[in-house]
């Protein structure tokens, strides 16, 4: 209340000006309040009631009153009340205050006076004759009588004449004129002459005598009453009064013109103060809401900021930014894109309404079109956010304006994301408010992005970081490696050595720390030679060369040796690095020279024999994903080279490599581009496509874009130049043939290409065809044959036996499957399990192969108890949700112990999914079950995992074991390393495909604890192992 | 609070503006001519009206002023009230030719006549006050026995007004009346309003009047004819038969001896309870009705009545004595 008042006092202004203005009209208004004005009813009823009063007194008069039974009762009633009227006339205020009006009514007041005293006259004198009138008669009577009785001689006469003056004085009564009168006087003369009247009749006389006296007295003074003209001095106070009134009304016309004036000034000044008001009120409420709008946000970007801190990857950093943003209606939607290296964005969290749509959006950043008018485009371009209230004018002309519609947006931001001045992604948000994006929300919006692009700068650091680390225990596996490695201090004092080089010089790392390197001098070089080596390693901090040095044992070995030297932060030299590379078994420079012979000298890309190396090995990676190999030739190349020559040709050329190179496909896991002969270009693409139709439709797809790619204009010596190109595709997945094939394949469909190319002149692309078509054909026949296999029992088992290289024992089997068809015809596992991964057939036919296995290995236990057996499991199995249910139902059913059971996996199987695959291994070890892991040393061999895995065996891959006993590989060192890391491990190690007795005396030394293969057994029938066994024992 | 009070003060502007605008006066002034057209006293069949039974008076103050009428405190030395001359009880006057107060003091100057002391019932009737009509109204007559040296002889209010003021009754009366302090003006309108109630209605002949016919007997019939006949209704009429006009007392011959300060013209007396108010005239020179009656006839008719005549003209006047407080007024 303290406030308001006070408030209202900080206006006194304002309050001044109202109430003065009040004042005035109240006091102008006063003005006009004139009590003649408001009395001036009453003062006419009063007037009127004494014109009505005056006018009964005068009837009531003139009526001759007692005659007619009207008793002065009723006069002076009459009269009293015009007093009583006229008195309270008199005291009227309104009156007194206009003297002219007082002045009228005084005069008509002193007339009433006057008029009284007359009417008073008029009682005493008209009763006088009123009582002789009322008595006359009976006065004649009695005089008559008394002359009757009297006997007089002129008694006639006297009657007569008594009967005269009798006659004269009623009708003088009635009628007063003159003659009469005179008449009347003249009888009664006559009769007061007459000496000897009676008593009686002398009172008739007298009678008579008073008639005659009193009736021009009584008519005189009504003539005096009416000759009053009371009715004009009332008339004249009735003009008076109008007249004066009048004048009021007049004077009142003005104020009211005033009143008028100043209540409109007054309505004016409150109407401009209201308004004033009004807009203020107005401003308090925009700014109350920019307040609530402005903690909303401030809200908003704690809870970005509690997301960003929290969240512990990318994709849930930029989910949570976006459900900040859709909290709270801050926005509609809102959704993050992230750039792709092919220079598109694609959405990698979205949040608010349309989401599904957002979803699917996929947005070229390099195209220029109408269609991309949009912000994000230009944010991207300008690394500034692009703000647009009037999204759905801005988008009018794209096919995104009924979608903008429909959905309602009005306003759009898009905003970039940086990470080193780079737009990595962008943040875009729709509002369907009108004009929403004020300065706070910009603000808001690019402080959200710039929080983002710290929280990614974080997490790129914390990659970074786990690189770094990774790279350590990479360098420390590396420090590992077949190259013998010293380190040393500054003063050249031995601080670190690997295996490799005790292995290679048989000393220690215990006996070579703190000293120095010069204790391997093999004394075969002049000090000159070290004196170069050290000036050289001093100026360019490096010496390379070959250098014999001298093992532990005294004999000499050469080495192509590197020592580079370390500086610290300043530039000095900290430490000195030695790689010793054992020269007796380097094939690296042999390799160097081949791979030079497979670059093209004139545009560096492969050549044709490295195509076909290449696409060799891509044949033989599993899997069944399609591959496509394009043949590209450069139509009328020929007449081009002769027309421009041919350094214009060579030139061409390499702007063609360098076209593709710059190719950029993203549906593609791997390209690589070669050139195959002169004017002909080779592109292989590596796709995660199993279907053959979809793999189609791609390679058609990037056939089309590769040709459009190349039909860009090239600037050859100044002149423009456009090609037209053939191109053959065909395409492959990981079969029997070989790259020439393939090649040969490509040229025929080039060939058609071309063949097109000269009738059409157009460019051209040709697939080839027949390939596909058998391919597809074989494969959907193999699948119907693999479907009725099972239930016609053509599958069989064989088990090669696996034996403990320390006892000669046969210790365990391994479970190989065999399709015999019923045509006799037998199938190689390579060419049929890929068909039964891929139709899911595997799952049946896995447990079938566990039970089967299980059946067969109750029966070996009657000979030998303790035999393992080993299966294969492939990662369609393996990822199968029941595996270890009904893994677990075989054992339970059928009563074999567990721990003779051995699962095989692939080391890249595990590797696909690590915590999955720890969690299904743990279960397996947790039933009993050993888990060996297959081909080990082709994959990733991360020995790191390997101790996370409840690995019990670990499976040398034959690759390794084929080279084994070849000096000039570096294989048996691998192998070495593997079975020496294992043993740390306490895991078993087993080498596969052991051929020959070499090998097997090799890995015996190396520590190997078990092997297989043929030089011990090759797959055995069930009925054949058991004789085998017996034989064995 | 502030928007308020402003759009407050706006509309109460808006209010006095509308009014002061709408009540601006018309030139055309309308007449009440139904309210101004009050009906007058109309003619009766007979001159006199008989006296009517219910007045429209204020109960309260005519009980007060009883009191007060019958207070002989009022006076100077406390020996009269108006009572002691107009005693209800002997038809409204003292049955003294001259006030005692007057005859005690002996009192006789030329120029002063001392007058008969009034019959004080039916006084509201009169049109004025006094033998000669020289007050005008109730109110001024009530004054003058207060202050008059040969009657209760004081000197001013402030001795009445303290007595009263004494009396608690007197100032609670007063006070409940007026609900202000007590003036000269409350005790003057108190006694007033008490003598107003003074009628003494239903007399036989106003019963006659109004319907009773067999209230008079042929003879006192007779003798109202001969009133009317012998002219005496001239001047006696009205509701007080008399007190409504001035006459000579006298129109033939003076009644009284005359001097140079004789009244010219009397206020014609009522004839109400004339039977009661013995001895007659201004001087109460006449201690009989019968002498009376003969004067009048004799001097305002130059008649000598015969007998029978006063005869039957007595009888008629003594049917025009009324009834006070429902009881008929008589000789003591």
């Amino acid at each position: 209340m303290n406030k308001s008042l006070s408030h209202l006092f900080a206006n006194y202004k304002q309050w001044i000006i109202i109430v003065a203005s009040l004042f005035l009209i109240l006091f102008v208004f006063q003005k006009t309040l004139n009590p003649l004005l408001e009395d001036r009813n009453n003062i006419l009823s009063h007037s009127f009631l004494i014109h009505e009063l005056q006018y009964s007194i005068l009837k009531t008069i003139s009526n001759n009153p007692l005659k007619n039974n009207q008793s002065f009762d009723t006069l002076n009633h009459q009269i009293l009340r015009l007093k009583k009227t006229l008195h309270s006339l008199k005291n009227n205020q309104a009156i007194q205050t206009f003297p002219k009006l007082s002045e009228k009514l005084n005069h008509l007041m002193n007339t009433a006076d006057q008029q009284k005293t007359l009417i008073e006259q008029f009682k005493t004198n008209y009763s006088v004759l009123q009582n002789s009138l009322y008595f006359y008669p009976t006065a004649f009577n009695i005089c008559t009588q008394s002359i009757t009785n009297s006997q007089q001689p002129n008694t006639k006469w006297l009657q007569k004449q008594l009967k005269n003056t009798f006659i004269s004085g009623l009708l003088n009564r009635q009628n007063v004129n003159t003659n009469q009168l005179s008449q009347l006087d003249k009888h009664i003369s006559t009769l007061e002459s007459q000496q000897n009247l009676s008593t009686e009749c002398q009172t008739f006389v007298a009678h008579s005598r008073l008639l005659s006296e009193y009736s021009p007295k009584v008519h005189k003074i009504n003539h005096q009453l009416s000759n009053l003209s009371i009715d004009d001095k009332i008339h004249n106070f009735y003009t008076q009064l109008e007249s004066s009134t009048s004048q009021i009304m007049t004077k009142n016309q003005t104020y009211y013109l005033i009143i008028v004036i100043f209540s409109v000034f007054l309505l004016i000044y409150i109407g401009i103060t209201l308004t004033r008001l009004f807009r203020s009120n107005q401003y308090l409420k925009e700014t109350l809401n920019t307040l609530s709008q402005r903690q909303t946000l401030f809200e908003s970007l704690l809870k970005a900021s509690s997301a960003i801190t929290q969240s512990k990857n990318k994709q849930a950093l930029y989910q949570n930014i976006c459900n900040t943003a859709t909290q709270k209606d801050l926005f509609e939607a809102c959704w993050i894109g992230e750039v792709t290296p092919q220079k598109t964005l694609i959405p990698v969290a979205c949040s608010g309404e349309g989401k599904h749509l957002i979803k699917k959006l996929v947005i070229p950043l390099n195209s220029s079109s109408i269609e991309h008018n949009g912000t994000i485009l230009e944010c991207y371009h300008k690394k500034k956010p692009v703000i647009s209230n009037h999204y759905p004018k801005r988008m009018a002309q794209t096919t995104w304006a009924n979608l903008i519609q429909k959905l309602g947006i009005q306003g759009n931001a898009s905003i970039p994301i940086l990470m080193n001045n780079q737009v990595v992604a962008v943040l875009i948000v729709y509002t369907r408010k009108n004009n929403y994006f004020t300065d706070e929300y910009c603000v808001f919006l690019e402080q959200l992005a710039s929080d983002i692009s710290i929280a990614l700068e974080r997490f790129y650091a914390i990659s970074e970081q786990e690189k770094y680390q990774q790279n350590l225990s990479i360098s420390s596996i590396a420090f590992e490696s077949h190259e013998a490695i010293l380190i040393t201090d500054n003063n050249a004092n031995i601080i670190r050595s690997n295996k490799a080089f005790t292995t290679l010089t048989g000393y220690s790392q215990q006996e070579v720390l703190g000293r120095s390197p010069s204790l391997l001098k093999s004394e075969l070089h002049t000090k000159s030679f070290y004196k170069d080596l050290w000036q050289s390693i001093f100026d360019t901090g490096i010496w390379q060369g070959e250098i014999w040095n001298r093992k532990k044992d005294g004999s000499l070995y050469p080495c192509r040796q590197s020592i580079s030297s370390v500086l610290d932060s300043k530039g000095n030299i900290s430490h000195y690095i030695s790689h010793a590379f054992d020269l007796t078994k380097d094939k690296q420079a042999q390799r160097e020279i081949n791979r030079l012979n497979w670059l093209d000298k004139l545009t560096n890309l492969p050549n044709r024999s490295l195509l076909i190396d290449r696409l060799t090995l891509a044949l033989s990676k599993p899997g069944r994903c399609y591959s496509f190999l394009y043949l590209i030739n450069i139509n009328r190349f020929k007449l081009f080279n002769e027309s421009l020559g041919h350094s214009a040709g060579d030139e061409l050329l390499i702007k063609i490599a360098r076209q593709l190179q710059s190719l950029n496909i993203k549906q593609v896991d791997n390209l690589e581009i070669s050139r195959i002969g002169n004017d002909e270009f080779s592109i292989s693409c590596l796709t995660k496509i199993k279907n053959i139709n979809k793999a189609h439709q791609q390679a058609e797809t990037i056939a089309n874009y590769i040709q459009a790619w190349l039909g860009r204009p090239f600037v050859i010596q100044e002149q423009t130049a456009i090609i037209d190109t053939s191109i053959g595709v065909t395409l492959f997945s990981p079969c029997n043939k070989t790259a020439e094939i393939l090649l040969q394949e490509a040229n025929i469909a080039l060939h058609n290409a071309k063949t097109l190319a000269k009738q059409t002149a157009q460019s051209t692309i040709q697939f080839y065809k027949q390939a596909i078509h058998e391919q597809s054909k074989n494969r959907l026949k193999l699948e119907n044959q693999l479907r009725t296999a099972l239930t016609n029992q053509e599958f069989t088992l064989q088990y090669q036996p696996q034996i403990n290289l320390i006892t000669g024992n046969i210790i365990g089997v391994e479970t190989l499957i065999r399709w015999q068809q019923n045509d006799g015809s037998l199938i190689p596992p390579n060419a049929f399990i890929p068909a039964l991964e891929e139709s899911g057939l595997i799952i049946p036919v896995g447990i079938w192969i566990i039970e089967e296995a299980i059946t067969q290995a109750q029966i070996l236990h009657k000979i030998r108890p303790d035999i393992t057996i080993s299966i294969n499991l492939s990662a369609i199995q393996f990822n199968d949700k029941n595996l270890i249910e009904n893994v677990h139902k075989i054992l339970k059913k059928s009563k074999y112990p567990a721990n003779l059971l051995e699962f095989e996996v692939t080391e890249s199987l595990l590797m696909s999914d690590i915590e999955e695959a720890i969690k299904k291994l743990n279960a397996f070890a947790d039933l009993g079950i050993k888990i060996a892991i297959d081909d080990f040393g082709t994959g990733y061999s991360s020995l790191a995992y390997l101790k996370r895995f409840p690995v019990s065996k670990l499976k040398i891959d034959k690759a390794f074991i084929d080279e084994i006993t070849h000096t000039d590989s570096s294989d048996p060192a691998i192998v070495l390393a593997t079975i020496q890391m294992t043993k740390t491990l306490k895991i078993t190690t087993i080498a596969e495909g052991v051929e020959e007795q070499s090998q097997l005396n090799l890995l015996k030394t190396m520590g190997c604890d078990e092997i297989q293969g043929y030089f011990f057994s090759k797959p055995l029938s069930p009925d054949d192992l058991t004789h085998f066994i017996q034989a064995h024992q | 609070m502030k928007r308020s009070v402003k759009i407050l003060s706006f509309l109460a502007l808006s209010v006095i503006l509308f009014w002061s605008l709408s009540n601006s006066p018309q030139k055309n002034t309308h007449y009440d001519r139904h309210q101004l057209s009050k009906p007058f006293p109309t003619s009766h069949q007979e001159l006199i009206t008989p006296i009517p039974e219910t007045l429209n008076l204020n109960i309260q103050k005519v009980h007060l002023g009883e009191l007060l009428f019958h207070d002989k405190n009022l006076s100077h030395n406390n020996t009269l009230s108006c009572a002691s001359c107009h005693n209800l009880q002997k038809g409204g006057g003292d049955g003294l030719a001259q006030p005692v107060t007057a005859s005690l003091q002996k009192i006789n100057l030329p120029h002063h006549t001392v007058f008969n002391s009034p019959t004080i019932f039916n006084v509201g009737f009169n049109f004025v006050q006094g033998w000669e009509g020289k007050t005008k109204t109730l109110e001024q007559q009530t004054a003058i026995p207060l202050f008059n040296p040969f009657e209760m002889g004081n000197k001013n209010w402030s001795s009445i007004l303290n007595y009263l003021n004494q009396i608690p009754h007197y100032k609670q009366q007063f006070q409940n009346i007026y609900a202000s302090t007590m003036s000269s003006e409350q005790v003057i309108d108190v006694i007033s309003e008490f003598s107003r109630s003074l009628t003494t209605p239903n007399s036989p002949f106003d019963l006659y009047l109004k319907g009773q016919l067999n209230s008079l007997t042929h003879y006192e019939l007779e003798g109202y004819q001969l009133f009317k006949n012998r002219g005496c209704i001239s001047c006696h009429h009205g509701v007080n038969i008399g007190g409504n006009l001035f006459q000579k007392a006298g129109i033939f011959a003076p009644i009284h001896p005359q001097n140079e300060y004789s009244p010219q013209l009397f206020k014609v007396p009522t004839l109400r309870n004339i039977a009661l108010t013995a001895p007659y005239f201004h001087d109460g020179s006449v201690d009989s009705l019968k002498e009376a009656i003969n004067l009048m006839a004799k001097h305002q008719l130059k008649l000598e009545l015969p007998a029978d005549e006063n005869k039957k003209i007595l009888a008629f006047l003594q049917t025009l004595t009324g009834q006070y407080q429902n009881q008929p007024l008589s000789h003591e």
